[in-house]
């Protein structure tokens, strides 16, 4: 059956978004067709509007609508301490433990087998601040996936020469979690960084 | 006598090529199995903290996995881990060799034809790097090994043109994968000089195991020949780029440029 034009062309919209299928996408569509008119167009000015003035900021990668970003001009925050993540959505879960630092922000996907290597990385603002000398520690808040493994190691030795000290997130069991069925890596690792009580 | 029943379920050891991000937690994991060969499918629920197949999906890990066929992807249920090689995940230069010994199986291996011989090749030499370190004569033994078994092994022992044995056989024509005896030296544009110690290298490295061949002292001379030689000969017959290895070089030679 043929749909209403402008219900497909919403529906063919939607199927471009991520973990949409075609079912999601028509359920969605037939969703915002219910919805009072100021609503729907609420929404799609929220869109337009996300899209127009949110960008990376200049000087960590993350998302906001001032450059520089809320968190690059927080004074309070301790500027010694830079935490280095893949994407923005990373910094949303490193601020909600607390974290008073500052961030850099990859913001490009490396896949070393498809041939996006580190040069893809745009390190040279991250250059920058290691040789301004304001950095005393980076933190390597990266994917413990083989990609994540391979740019901590390799920033990590870039650090070491600026003579920047290097961290990482630890590797553990989480909270609430079952030693039970715990991975056998997880578990070594988590053995190997034991703390003292 | 096939009377055309598809297995439901099987079983088998693997070595894991690659994973790729599929729906919100699972993955589609790229795979070196024994009994196989290179195949795909899913790990479903991977992503989650909870659970217990994460850490046999990962790149180049050794897993005894077990199966259930699907209609296009198989689906993995159960794993376990039988080699992390944690060794290896300690140093950056022994990371990225494992990861181009992952991307020549990548690229070069066609799915559901069952190698097994590479198979223990390619364990022989992950645990090797893992147990002992860098040797530039195990991963030439692996590209050796793949050109073997794909079909590739360059022809050492007379002439690739005239058939002649014996005599001098100073050069190799890339394209024509062979030796070149001095008479047919005008038949081809592009030979590569090939001197005795690298000659005779090259033949160890096809007939010899891991063992053996990790003994052979060479100087860095020839090392570093035997490496373009084979670089060009893969590069070639295979007709792929290989990124990983690229990089390796950038990293070596410090020439990665940061953008």
């Amino acid at each position: 059956m043929r749909l209403a034009l402008p219900l497909e062309k919403l529906i063919d919209q939607l199927l471009k978004l991520p973990g949409i299928g075609p079912k999601t996408a028509q359920r969605l569509a037939l969703y915002i067709l219910k919805m009072p008119l100021e609503e729907a167009g609420q929404l799609a000015q929220a869109i337009i509007r996300a899209r127009k003035e949110v960008f990376p900021c200049s000087n960590c990668g993350y998302l906001t609508d001032t450059d520089p970003c809320r968190i690059c001009q927080d004074q309070s925050r301790d500027r010694a301490v830079l935490c280095i993540v893949e994407e923005s959505s990373d910094i949303i879960a490193v601020e909600r433990t607390g974290y008073q630092g500052r961030y850099f922000v990859l913001n490009k996907d490396f896949n070393l087998m498809e041939d996006n290597d580190l040069e893809a990385l745009q390190l040279k603002p991250l250059i920058k601040k290691l040789e301004s000398g304001e950095i005393e520690e980076i933190i390597l808040a990266l994917n413990p996936d083989i990609d994540g493994e391979i740019i901590s190691r390799f920033l990590a030795d870039m650090a070491v020469k600026y003579g920047v000290k290097a961290t990482r997130l630890a590797y553990g069991i989480p909270v609430g979690g079952d030693i039970e069925f715990t991975d056998e890596i997880t578990l070594r690792k988590a053995l190997e960084g034991r703390k003292e009580l | 006598m096939s009377f055309g029943v598809k297995i439901m379920y099987y079983c088998s050891r693997a070595i894991i090529i690659k994973t790729m991000d599929l729906r919100e937690t699972d993955k589609l994991v790229t795979l070196f199995s024994e009994k196989e060969g290179k195949i795909k499918a899913v790990a479903k629920g991977v992503k989650k903290p909870a659970s217990s197949l994460r850490a046999c999906v990962q790149p180049f890990c050794h897993s005894l996995l077990f199966f259930s066929s699907g209609r296009e992807l198989d689906l993995i249920t159960q794993g376990k881990l039988l080699d992390f090689y944690s060794n290896i995940r300690e140093h950056i230069d022994l990371i990225l060799y494992s990861v181009y010994i992952m991307e020549l199986l990548d690229k070069n291996l066609m799915e559901r034809v069952s190698l097994p011989g590479l198979y223990v090749d390619v364990l022989s030499v992950l645990e090797y790097i893992n147990d002992i370190g860098y040797n530039p004569l195990a991963i030439r033994f692996l590209e050796m090994n793949l050109l073997k078994n794909l079909g590739y092994q360059p022809v050492l022992d007379e002439c690739v043109f005239c058939g002649r044995k014996g005599g001098l056989l100073r050069n190799f024509s890339i394209e024509a994968g062979g030796t070149v005896c001095d008479m047919c030296v005008k038949c081809t544009a592009k030979n590569f000089p090939l001197s005795g110690e690298l000659l005779a290298l090259i033949r160890l490295l096809g007939s010899k195991n891991l063992k053996t061949v990790s003994r052979v002292k060479a100087t860095d001379a020839t090392l570093q020949q035997l490496e373009i030689f084979l670089e060009k000969y893969l590069e070639y017959h295979l007709e792929r780029k290989f990124s990983v290895k690229n990089m390796i070089s950038k990293l070596k030679h410090n020439r990665l440029r940061i953008t």
